[in-house]
């Protein structure tokens, strides 16, 4: 996907918010209502208009200039480790989350030889035990209690 | 007043005192470089332990622990592109860019040396406003307030970049996320989808650590290589100090502007940064702020510290916490038998006056201490991005779940730094939408507070005009002076 696109799609993105967001606010009390109003309001239009000019642009340029493209799949997949580990967090507790996370991002994403994966990763575990107590920070728990 | 000082030094540095002191400087730098956890989390984990401790041990471990937040969070700034805390954020804008080069030394030497520099400056600004500040800041009204709040607004403008589109939509998002939760003036939810999570808003150091923290992680993913472009760290420690000292009035205007802002109640750490930073950038001549300046680094870190003893002024005297670390700290006064007020100006002078030396001996403590580290530290900017950034979502997993200790943040980390990993690539300007959000609850709040007590008379008070007239001048002035800069660099002069 090019920049280009990829911009009006996120504009459309915001246009649909401020507008969907000043919609919404209208149903709100009046003391409630008035700053998200005037807010998406604002928003709304300038988004509008700003989406209007990069769609001529986008028009306009099209077989014009080569436009440079943006990766989706690699953020995506890199996403997806962060999300990944947040998950097994929510069924195994961080403790055992983070090491396994660790372990598989060392070895897979950072080319780690097993040993030096086990060994950072140790090596981390120990460092945020002992941090975490020192200054009594709470540990997301998993469904299996730990 | 003097001899009240002097009375006050002498306790300050009692040995079991300045045990404390340093055990709050230690606490104090590492809640720094723990991206996320910033001072409002690392003085409630403090409170628990003042509980009924001698006000003066009990003052010297929290002001140690604040006073240096912003000297430690220059680390993970500058040598890994993620902000410590909330008031680092602009300390990336040129510092990171300078590691890049494998300068990192450099910038460090003078974010630390102007941090130590800041925090002792906005010592003496809090030593000598105590006597003035009480006619002056009951003076503020709400619609001076509202127009302050604009005032750190438009700074969003001046942030923007080449699209000032951007930067106007960047900043209304930041203000609409900003409206999610409870009303200010109403008992009334707004954008909670009947979430109970959402019904507080969304937490600062969340969307802060999600909007800068989580697309530079996927950056440092995808670009595979280190953070410094060089293998060696060209210049050094004494380096950045002499770029500070070359730039002094910089220093010296920055840091006092840290402390007036501080002491506006309800503007907040996260605004000073940025504050300081677009001022420097509208004053300093032939800058390449965003491009690895010096000077970019020198403004925001002079304010940043600078900040803290500005936002102590209405906290002790009035019981108007400047900031979300003040305001915890007026818990911590609390729960140490001291009540924030006109008393702290007569039987508690001595309190009041030992959070000055404080201050700034924990500064000057905090910097020192830090220099000596720069060098094992300024090497973590040569290590690979894919080896660092497993560790970095370690930490910045945990430095979200700290806010609420919530599922919604971690939730909110993946949704609003997905948001930030798009800016980023399209090249929209970030920060305008952490300003908005950050100022979203105070304008909103003023605003009504200004409508329905004066209706629309308060647009004509002489401050609301002078001030209006400021934003304007900024907003104007700049766009005017970057065109004659384009243009005289076009001639060639």
């Amino acid at each position: 996907m090019t920049k280009q696109t990829l911009n009006v799609i996120f504009t459309t993105c915001l246009f649909i918010t401020f507008t969907w967001a000043a919609v919404s606010a209208l149903a709100f009390s009046r003391l409630a209502q008035f700053f998200p109003l005037y807010v998406s309001i604002i928003g709304s239009i300038v988004s509008g208009i700003y989406l209007a000019t990069e769609i001529f642009k986008l028009v306009k340029q099209k077989e014009k200039v080569e436009q440079s493209r943006v990766l989706i799949l690699k953020p995506l997949i890199y996403t997806c480790w962060v999300a990944g580990y947040i998950g097994i967090i929510y069924l195994a507790g961080l403790f055992l989350a983070t090491a396994i996370y660790l372990v598989a991002f060392l070895l897979i994403e950072s080319k780690f030889s097993l040993f030096k994966a086990v060994y950072s990763t140790g090596i981390a575990l120990v460092i945020m035990t002992v941090v975490s107590n020192l200054l009594k920070i709470a540990w997301p728990q998993g469904l299996i209690g730990i | 007043m003097f001899e009240s000082a002097m009375e006050a030094l002498s306790i300050v540095l009692d040995p079991s005192r300045m045990l404390f002191m340093c055990l709050g400087i230690g606490l104090g730098i590492i809640v720094g470089l723990l991206p996320g956890l910033g001072g409002t989390v690392g003085m409630s984990l403090m409170l628990p332990f003042i509980f009924g401790m001698d006000p003066f041990v009990g003052i010297a471990l929290l002001i140690g622990m604040v006073a240096v937040i912003h000297t430690g969070d220059t680390f993970p700034s500058i040598l890994i592109g993620v902000p410590g805390s909330a008031g680092s954020q602009a300390t990336i804008m040129d510092g990171f860019p300078l590691a890049k080069k494998g300068e990192a030394s450099r910038a460090m030497g003078a974010a630390l040396f102007c941090s130590m520099i800041g925090g002792i400056i906005g010592g003496i600004v809090l030593f000598l406003a105590i006597p003035i500040a009480a006619p002056l800041i009951t003076s503020f009204t709400s619609p001076v307030l509202f127009m302050l709040t604009m005032l750190g607004l438009s700074m969003a403008g001046l942030l923007a970049g080449d699209s000032p589109a951007k930067g106007a939509l960047s900043g209304l998002l930041g203000l609409l996320i900003g409206a999610i939760g409870s009303a200010p003036a109403v008992t009334e939810y707004r954008y909670t989808f009947n979430s109970l999570y959402l019904s507080d808003g969304l937490s600062l150091p969340v969307v802060a650590l999600a909007i800068f923290a989580f697309p530079i992680l996927i950056t440092m993913l995808i670009q595979k290589g280190s953070i410094a472009k060089t293998t060696h760290l060209q210049g050094g420690v004494l380096k950045g100090i002499g770029d500070a000292l070359k730039n002094k009035f910089l220093v010296v205007r920055s840091a006092i502007l840290g402390s007036l802002v501080g002491f506006i109640p309800g503007l907040g750490g996260s605004v000073v940064d940025w504050l300081a930073y677009g001022a420097g950038k509208k004053t300093v001549k032939n800058n390449q702020f965003g491009e690895g300046d010096i000077r970019g680094v020198i403004a925001p870190e002079s304010a940043n510290n600078a900040k803290e003893g500005g936002s102590l002024i209405p906290t002790l005297l009035f019981g108007i916490p400047g900031s979300g670390t003040t305001a915890i700290l007026l818990g911590g006064l609390i729960l140490m038998g001291l009540e924030a007020g006109p008393k702290m100006l007569t039987s508690e002078l001595p309190v009041t006056l030992s959070i000055v030396w404080t201050l700034v001996i924990a500064n000057i403590i905090g910097a020192l201490l830090c220099m000596i580290l720069i060098k094992p530290i300024a090497k973590l900017s040569l290590i690979p991005g894919e080896k660092l950034v497993p560790f970095l979502a370690v930490l910045l997993v945990i430095g979200a779940y700290q806010s609420n200790f919530s599922w919604g943040d971690l939730i909110t980390l993946i949704a609003i730094g997905l948001l930030g990993y798009i800016m980023t690539i399209l090249d929209w300007p970030r920060p305008p939408l952490l300003i908005g959000f950050v100022l979203a609850v105070s304008a909103e709040r003023y605003y009504w507070i200004s409508i329905e007590r004066y209706g629309w008379e308060w647009l004509g008070q002489p401050v609301v005009i002078t001030i209006g007239i400021i934003i304007v001048i900024l907003l104007t002035g700049g766009a005017i002076m970057k065109k004659i800069s384009i243009s005289l660099q076009r001639e060639g002069v």
